[in-house]
């Protein structure tokens, strides 16, 4: 190939050329700066950064509030009056007997003691209670119980976290204390409370579900045990005494205790709003089509909605399943044209305009431009279901904090929208729903914050978090497309 | 800093790297963009876009084919190709035979006036496949062959765009002389 003199002129004249006389440096690279992709593994240590620092703050201010919860729930103006009846409390003590006396207003106590066992310590009992239980390897104790309207016992819905077939332990604190102001500290406002008279000695004992902070009033505590499925019963795990209380339903007057929020199982919705991330690969040879879209397609958004049906294994644990319905949005932004090459179809490729007046019409199978402009919305929607585990603070709170964590499970997938794939030579529209899907694995982790409005009903704050960890799409077809997101939400957990 | 330190800095991403890298090029880039497009500004877009992929590709830069510079003009040559701009419009030669290559009123003022730049200007008004045939053919010395590969038209055609390309060239260096000295 040799060039002739017009071309060999223009090729020294230009071929060395350099010409940036126009261009201001420092203002191009600052333009450009801002495209450029930032470091790939900052983004995605700032991500899980941001991401596990919320969830570090979250946890604080909840345990914070958590701590301050307890105090502020103490009822300096709630005073127990003590009813004049229990002056009259009748203590039937039956030796070598069993009597239980059902009654509407009364709870009856009963202690099964054997010889051996008497031969134990019990430093935590008053010693009234200690020779109570020495002189008897049975006894039944019935007591008039002088609150049954004003303070609810236990409420027929009590339970309390339950590892066996039908006993479950809680911690009873028996207070003989004559200080008032202490003992409503402990008895709170919804606790049951329970008022035993033993020889002249009133002992009140309350139920807090382990979660005194403060025991210095507390002369006895004792963990005890519920038996039974309709809670009227109390057990001591120590199985050399049993504690046997029944109580006046008819008495509760409708009230349900914060006891109750420790029930086995609750159902949470929630909807959770925030922003996601596209990861797209190949290890076909389309790499270029997937750059292409990458170019164009911004993530924009991630919505989803959650139930979760959750059974509390013990105070701090439960594991929960249920169905998130969750959209990750993008906009597939093109302007631009196109050099498209059509061999099936004559267009008017040039107008050649000679010198001399005259026109050629040149048409062909041959380039032409195509406009595009379009903002195309894609919706990746999927159906997942997820398996975790979640560990909480106390639920009985008015503020509490739980960390759910689980696999989702996604086999419902609806890709909606449409694309504008350019090649070499050409460039066609496809359907997102002529993708073929499959069924896709993730991580999610969701921290929330729970303020409990009423003894069943909490309102719940939460910051979500979710990976892809497989492909949704077919990748022997297609490329690999996963999401991540991170967003935050609101939601209410009812507890059964 | 050497080339090569510069490169193994753009692939770890570092801003530094990037802004020597940008800085030693941008003038020779721009200049291949200018070439190709109707005007400065598609060719000042085209080269930000040229420096995108760059950076963004530079983990597939291998020095055992070939060196930095011809796969920066590679990337530019082709990115140019393949950009159909907007503004890129084919100017109406109908246009240039009533007021063939007149420099507007806001770019005669510029310092632009050596011969270079006149050329530079003179081929960003030829049409577009005139461009990029004269462009593939001159400056890339490629044959007609390869140019009908890239371009996806005949070998015939390029031979015969490239010919008209020139006719219009020489005649829009004419005009400008001639409009330069006065002589009508």
């Amino acid at each position: 190939m040799a060039l002739d003199n017009f071309e060999q002129e223009l090729f020294d004249d230009l071929a060395g050329y350099q010409s940036d006389q126009d261009l201001n440096l420092d203002q191009e690279w600052s333009d450009l700066e801002t495209k450029l992709p930032k470091k790939k593994d900052k983004r995605r240590f700032f991500f899980w950064w941001w991401g596990s620092s919320l969830a570090a703050i979250a946890l604080l201010v909840g345990l914070l509030l958590n701590k301050n919860d307890f105090k502020s729930t103490i009822n300096e103006q709630q005073v127990y009056q003590t009813s004049p009846e229990i002056d009259n409390s009748n203590i039937l003590n039956s030796i070598n007997t069993t009597e239980i006396v059902s009654s509407s207003e009364s709870i009856q106590v009963q202690k099964n003691t054997t010889t051996n066992e008497i031969e134990k310590d019990q430093p935590q009992l008053k010693n009234s209670a200690t020779s109570f239980l020495t002189n008897a390897n049975i006894e039944t104790v019935e007591i008039k119980n002088p609150r049954t309207v004003s303070a609810p016992i236990i409420p027929s819905d009590f339970r309390v976290n339950s590892q066996f077939s039908k006993t479950s332990k809680t911690t009873v604190n028996i207070f003989t204390t004559n200080d008032q102001k202490n003992k409503n500290k402990f008895i709170g406002e919804n606790s049951p409370i329970i008022s035993i008279e033993k020889e002249g000695v009133i002992e009140d004992a309350v139920l807090l579900s382990n979660i005194l902070e403060d025991n210095s009033t507390i002369d006895t505590q004792k963990e005890i045990a519920i038996n039974n499925e309709n809670v009227n019963a109390i057990d001591t795990l120590d199985e050399k005494e049993k504690i046997v209380i029944e109580k006046a339903e008819e008495a509760l007057e409708g009230k349900l205790i914060s006891l109750a929020i420790t029930n086995n199982w609750s159902l949470t919705a929630s909807g959770i709003y925030g922003l996601n991330k596209i990861n797209r690969t190949t290890s076909l040879d389309n790499q270029s089509a997937v750059d292409f879209i990458s170019n164009y397609e911004e993530p924009t958004d991630f919505a989803a909605f959650d139930l979760k049906l959750m059974r509390t294994l013990n105070k701090h644990i439960s594991i929960f399943s249920g169905v998130r319905w969750s959209q990750h949005t993008s906009l597939f932004n093109l302007n631009d044209v196109f050099d498209v090459e059509r061999i099936d179809e004559n267009v008017l490729t040039e107008e050649i305009y000679y010198l001399a007046g005259n026109v050629e019409y040149n048409y062909g199978p041959a380039q032409y431009n195509v406009t595009v402009r379009s903002k195309l919305w894609q919706k990746y929607q999927s159906i997942s279901i997820p398996i975790g585990v979640s560990v909480h603070t106390s639920l009985l709170k008015k503020w509490s904090v739980q960390n759910d964590f689980a696999i989702y499970i996604s086999p419902f997938q609806n890709n909606v929208g449409r694309k504008v794939i350019k090649t070499e030579t050409d460039y066609f529209v496809f359907d997102n729903q002529n993708y073929t899907t499959k069924l896709f694995f993730g991580l999610g982790n969701q921290l929330a914050v729970n303020f409990k409005l009423s003894p069943k009903f909490l309102l719940q704050f939460n910051f979500d978090t979710g990976i892809d960890l497989s492909s949704r799409l077919n990748t022997e077809q297609h490329y690999q497309l996963r999401f991540s997101h991170i967003g935050a939400g609101l939601g209410g957990k009812y507890v059964f | 800093m050497d080339i090569q330190r510069i490169i193994s800095g753009c692939k770890n991403n570092e801003r530094r790297a990037q802004e020597a890298l940008f800085k030693g090029y941008a003038g020779y880039v721009y200049t291949i963009c200018r070439r190709y497009a109707a005007n400065n500004e598609d060719a000042r877009e085209n080269m930000q876009d040229v420096f995108m992929k760059v950076f963004t590709k530079i983990e597939q830069f291998n020095y055992e084919k070939g060196t930095f510079k011809n796969w920066v003009t590679r990337i530019a040559i082709n990115h140019s190709l393949n950009r159909a701009k907007v503004n890129a419009k084919v100017i109406p030669i109908v246009s240039l035979s009533e007021n063939a290559f007149r420099i507007p009123q806001n770019e005669s003022s510029e310092v632009h006036t050596d011969k270079q730049e006149k050329l530079i200007q003179a081929i960003q008004k030829l049409p577009k496949g005139y461009r990029q045939v004269l462009n593939l053919y001159v400056f890339e010395q490629k044959s007609h062959k390869e140019i009908g590969a890239l371009l996806n038209i005949e070998p015939s055609s390029s031979r015969s765009q490239l010919a008209r390309a020139k006719t219009i060239l020489k005649k829009l260096i004419e005009d400008h002389k001639t409009k330069s000295y006065g002589i009508r």
